[in-house]
């Protein structure tokens, strides 16, 4: 996977962060973090303002918890672990099944977009989640909706560097029995 | 339901090196080894390719999702802006820290031997100047300040510090 400047900026942000735990530092992992946090929640369903909320939550744990951070490259497995945990909190106070939840269109996908065709296109990736496994779901969201490595989704999802990349492997084979009618097409 | 590489004829690597060619992290010499096989096997090519567009499809709609979610409004910036701001002012970040073991050294030693005190003890904690001191070098800054004090103004006086240079978020 290409990493794209502001992937770079991100890691940037949180290396220098991770170094010194400045106000200064933090404002500026802030600035880059943001809008990805929100859209992590809103990519699950959350309402934008609910995703803001969650958000702030996720930035404050992580300045509040830096410190016991023992591998400061596992920094944004470790970020997408505190905000699994503060999504799966959410859906719990708000009585919640954490599997029927996330697989319908976000309310929100479109709203820059008011064409069908294009609507129809965002929530592609969603429909195409349906077809996995709850597990290969949640990983193949973290590696191409979050862009995370293998290693820092195996970080967020607490499981084996291995299954991660198995889940990933498997779930693209079987997209690629699914979608094969569709191949030409494109 | 397609079959998949292991269930295949074509055995020329294990299901785990094929797992670990698409994530491109086989030792080099392997990964050559399987991208010379799947240019000479018509059938392991063809699955390779149809996994490579897989992950193409999935990319771009990927980025599609996230395009189409609406961006942060200017509104909900400003109004973290002023939560970061707000939350600086009780977050306990190292210059705060430091000013508090200021205020605590200076009446007991002195300003100048509370001002040696803390470069000798940044420079244990292997930092140059008291102002390069970051969070990273904060805990074996402290205890070397604590141990500082603690001989020049009594085990009290150090054990003192050492509290009052602990984080209070």
């Amino acid at each position: 996977m290409v990493v794209s400047e502001a992937d770079l900026n991100e890691r940037e942000a949180a290396g220098a962060f991770l170094a010194n735990g400045s106000e200064e530092s933090f404002r500026a992992l802030y600035r880059v973090l943001y809008a990805k946090l929100v859209r992590y929640f809103m990519a699950r369903a959350l309402s934008q303002a609910t995703a803001e909320e969650l958000t702030q939550d996720v930035l404050l744990t992580i300045y509040r918890r830096a410190g016991t951070l023992q591998k400061k490259e596992c920094f944004f497995g470790w970020l997408f672990k505190i905000a699994a945990n503060c999504h799966r909190r959410h859906l719990r106070r708000a009585r919640r099944d954490v599997e029927t939840v996330g697989l319908d269109a976000p309310e929100s996908i479109g709203s820059k977009r008011n064409d069908i065709a294009e609507l129809d296109r965002a929530a592609e990736f969603l429909h195409w989640m349906e077809l996995l496994e709850p597990i290969e779901r949640r990983i193949m969201m973290l590696r191409y909706v979050e862009e995370l490595g293998y290693q820092e989704i195996a970080t967020a999802l607490s499981l084996p560097l291995g299954t991660v990349k198995w889940k990933i492997y498997s779930a693209k084979e079987r997209l690629s029995a699914q979608l094969a009618p569709q191949k030409r097409v494109l | 339901m397609r079959d998949t590489f292991s269930a295949r004829a074509c055995s020329s690597f294990t299901h785990e090196e094929w797992v670990e060619h698409a994530c491109g992290s086989l030792p080099s010499s392997r990964q050559a080894e399987v991208e010379a096989h799947i240019a000479r096997c018509a059938e392991c090519r063809e699955k390779s390719e149809e996994l490579l567009l897989v992950d193409r499809r999935l990319i771009a709609a990927a980025t599609l999702l996230r395009e189409s979610l609406p961006a942060v409004s200017p509104a909900a910036s400003q109004a973290f802006e002023e939560w970061i701001r707000l939350a600086a002012a009780t977050l306990d970040f190292v210059p705060r820290r430091l000013l508090r073991l200021e205020l605590f050294l200076t009446p007991i030693c002195g300003f100048r031997t509370a001002e040696r005190a803390m470069l000798i003890a940044a420079r244990h904690a292997l930092v140059e100047s008291v102002d390069l001191l970051t969070e990273r070098h904060w805990a074996a800054f402290v205890k070397s300040l604590s141990a500082l004090v603690g001989a020049l103004c009594g085990e009290f006086a150090g054990d003192l510090l050492w509290r009052v240079g602990q984080t209070a978020a």
